[in-house]
């Protein structure tokens, strides 16, 4: 308080005289308090209106906001005491924006974003086993279902796909890839690929919180559609292409859309058993995890997008794209199930030797047991 | 009859219907923000849409201009347009929402922020959420899914600001209007007809303050109306009479401020700032000075009062009957500008 009055008086300069004519912790009358503030409140006012984001001001000005901020804190507690609404409103505005600008921005750091995917994201998934086995099995069955049924009768894929685009898939594969394609054609291809197939697997995630029925339904049209095109290319005889084109990168796509289906059923299923928490409460309480989750998967499809526009469709023999593929899935599997057992080990011996655990950690551990 | 056994009045006073969202800082102050209805959202949302419309459409120009220079290389920009695209619709917002702490072009152009529920600023993973779960929301299109949750919520939240923690507040600058004045100023003997303290709650002085401000948006029936409904609670608890409502809650607000001192001879006062002007230009002028463009709010802060010497009139005789007729009642803006003569009569509404 005393900073801040300090800070005041600098603002004021030479107002500080009309300060002095009333004794200290007399009531003060609302116009008199208006006008001996005014100037703080302009001052600050004008620091926040400018074009330019605060951490880009200069250091005094930054430590300016900040101390304007806490005496129009003062101020605004005042008021609330002995003023009427229409300052405490201005006020509350005032300090609400001041707020918002000092505790605003947060710092990025890249080692953040490593510790995520690499330690986070694989230690919630498997915390989360149970869903990625439902989301694999909602993803694989219709495909295997798709697949089979198409090999078994024309009319069946007919039924699923238009024939014009069972078509275009028997086209697209004919050739083999054996002579490679034009980068420029890569290109394009891996711009669509990334469009479409990070769509859906973001698609797959955010309908999730209909009751998880969005996931679900999309979970299992894509198994279905994915599964009947790759039939209908295998039973015109072209499936040695397709097999090579998809190998190298279907690893980390279709991995990444069932984990993101998965987090969405863990939405879905977050409304429905709720812990007795409130549904929304229960909700909010998964947001950590799907963060985890979900930016897991996005990295998952930009790896997957590249190889798929300029691995997979190259000429490299197939032997060649058969090994890759094992080492792709060997890759994801290492990633998925060691990632972050290390560290977490680390921390979790650091976290003994020191304070004891938080509660939201301890209360996480006890959700474990009923997935 | 005691407003003590008038539950029903004491929780319209305590609970408003308002659409803040309380937040305590750090430094353990709680202030209100006000909330984002779903319009001015959408309004953002439209601005936002046009804003990347425009980045795609320039993006797409260059890479068009690249491809034409180097020769044909159509693959590498469709390619090029389609990634551009993909990271616009997904990423635009939480790039922006990242960068500038919780906004977004559309939502600095309509003053609205994204802040974590209890005030903590927007993290990366917020923002990647929300975000995400547009998906969601724009189903089956239109985001109708979003609306109809946002309208059953009573802090506007739609699916993605539900899981991710986040409300979007309005970041409007406040203004501080001019200090009210009772118009003719009260005379000695009307103040003293209340207790020097009148027995009135913060709350129920705030809500008369707002009523008193409000009583040039409202029709002069309704204002007397509104008036006559609370007045004979307070008369009741203060053990007096009343002639006029929309003048009795007027003293009470008065008296409890103290912004009328009780002399010999009521001194006019100038009211602050534009409220009076305001009046006197009437609706048109009314609505360019609630734009308020260019001026600081803060020109609208009460200055000190200016006394301003004039003849003391007399004291006003209170011969207003109880009940004015809807008709009878003058139009307050009329009023406020009236200079108190001996022979003019109190009407409702004299408050600007």
């Amino acid at each position: 308080m005393s900073g801040s009055t300090s800070a005041r008086s600098r603002a004021r300069g030479g107002q500080t005289k009309t300060k002095k004519k009333k004794a200290p912790g007399a009531p003060q009358h609302q116009d008199e308090f208006i006008a001996q503030h005014r100037a703080s409140w302009s001052e600050l006012e004008d620091l926040l209106t400018s074009s330019r984001e605060l951490h880009r001001k200069s250091p005094y000005e930054i430590s300016r906001v900040a101390t304007l901020y806490r005496s129009v804190c003062a101020d605004l507690m005042r008021a609330r005491s002995n003023f009427g609404p229409d300052v405490v409103r201005y006020l509350e505005g005032l300090a609400g924006r001041a707020h918002n600008a000092l505790y605003g921005a947060r710092a990025y750091r890249l080692s953040a974003l490593w510790e995520l995917v690499a330690h986070h994201f694989p230690r919630t998934l498997r915390k989360r086993w149970r869903l990625f086995l439902i989301a694999n099995l909602l993803l694989w069955v219709p495909y295997a279902f798709g697949f089979f049924g198409t090999l078994a009768s024309i009319e069946f894929a007919e039924t699923v796909l238009p024939r014009s685009q069972l078509m275009m898939m028997e086209a697209m594969y004919t050739e083999g890839f054996e002579a490679g394609r034009d980068a420029a054609t890569d290109s394009e291809m891996a711009g669509f690929y990334i469009f479409n197939n990070v769509g859906i697997a973001f698609r797959c995630f955010a309908t999730g919180i209909l009751f998880g029925l969005g996931s679900i339904f999309y979970a299992v049209y894509n198994g279905v559609v994915m599964g009947v095109s790759i039939g209908w290319v295998v039973r015109v005889g072209y499936g040695h292409n397709i097999m090579t084109f998809v190998c190298g990168h279907s690893p980390f796509e279709m991995t990444a859309i069932v984990i993101s289906t998965g987090a969405g059923l863990q939405m879905g299923w977050a409304l429905i058993k709720t812990d007795g928490l409130t549904r929304l409460g229960s909700l909010r309480s998964q947001a950590g995890e799907l963060g985890h989750l979900i930016m897991g998967a996005a990295v998952m499809l930009v790896i997957a997008a590249f190889i798929e526009g300029y691995w997979s469709p190259s000429s490299v023999p197939a032997p060649i794209k058969w090994a890759v593929s094992g080492l792709n899935w060997t890759l994801v599997g290492a990633w998925l199930f060691l990632g972050g057992r290390w560290a977490g080990r680390e921390r979790v011996a650091k976290a003994a030797a020191g304070a004891p655990p938080p509660p939201s950690a301890a209360s996480s551990e006890a959700k474990e047991a009923t997935p | 009859m005691g407003a003590a056994a008038q539950p029903t009045q004491d929780a319209v006073v305590t609970a408003p219907l308002d659409t803040t969202a309380e937040i305590e800082t750090p430094e353990h102050v709680r202030f209100g923000h006000p909330l984002a209805g779903p319009t001015r959202r959408a309004a953002a949302y439209l601005i936002d849409l046009l804003v990347r419309f425009a980045i795609l459409l320039a993006l797409a120009f260059l890479v068009g201009l690249v491809g034409v220079a180097t020769g044909d290389l159509d693959g590498f920009s469709t390619g090029a347009i389609l990634v551009i695209y993909f990271l616009l619709d997904w990423f635009y917002y939480v790039l922006f929402e990242s960068l500038w702490s919780g906004r977004t072009p559309g939502k600095r152009a309509m003053k609205l922020r994204t802040v974590g529920e209890d005030g903590r600023s927007l993290t990366a993973l917020d923002s990647i959420l929300r975000n995400l779960l547009r998906a969601a929301d724009f189903l089956p299109f239109g985001y109708a899914v979003g609306l109809v949750v946002m309208g059953r919520d009573p802090k506007f939240r739609r699916l993605g600001d539900m899981v991710a923690g986040t409300v979007v507040v309005v970041e409007d600058r406040g203004q501080i209007s001019g200090r009210l004045t009772l118009a003719p100023p009260p005379t000695a003997k009307e103040l003293d007809s209340l207790p020097a303290h009148p027995p009135v709650s913060r709350e129920e002085l705030e809500a008369i303050e707002l009523f008193l401000r409000r009583i040039p948006h409202l029709a002069p029936g309704r204002v007397v109306e509104l008036a006559d409904l609370v007045a004979p609670i307070f008369a009741a608890r203060m053990n007096t009479r009343y002639t006029n409502s929309v003048r009795f809650l007027g003293l009470i607000y008065a008296r409890s401020r103290g912004h009328e001192p009780v002399k010999e001879t009521p001194k006019r006062k100038i009211e602050g700032g534009g409220r009076r002007r305001r009046g006197r230009r009437g609706r048109r002028g009314r609505a360019r000075s609630a734009h308020n463009p260019s001026g600081s709010p803060l020109n609208e802060i009460a200055r000190p009062p200016a006394p301003e010497p004039e003849p003391a009139p007399e004291p006003a005789p209170e011969v207003q009957p109880t009940l004015a007729e809807p008709g009878q009642a003058a139009q307050p803006d009329q009023v406020a500008t009236q200079a108190p003569t001996p022979s003019s009569v109190p009407t409702p509404g004299a408050w600007s």
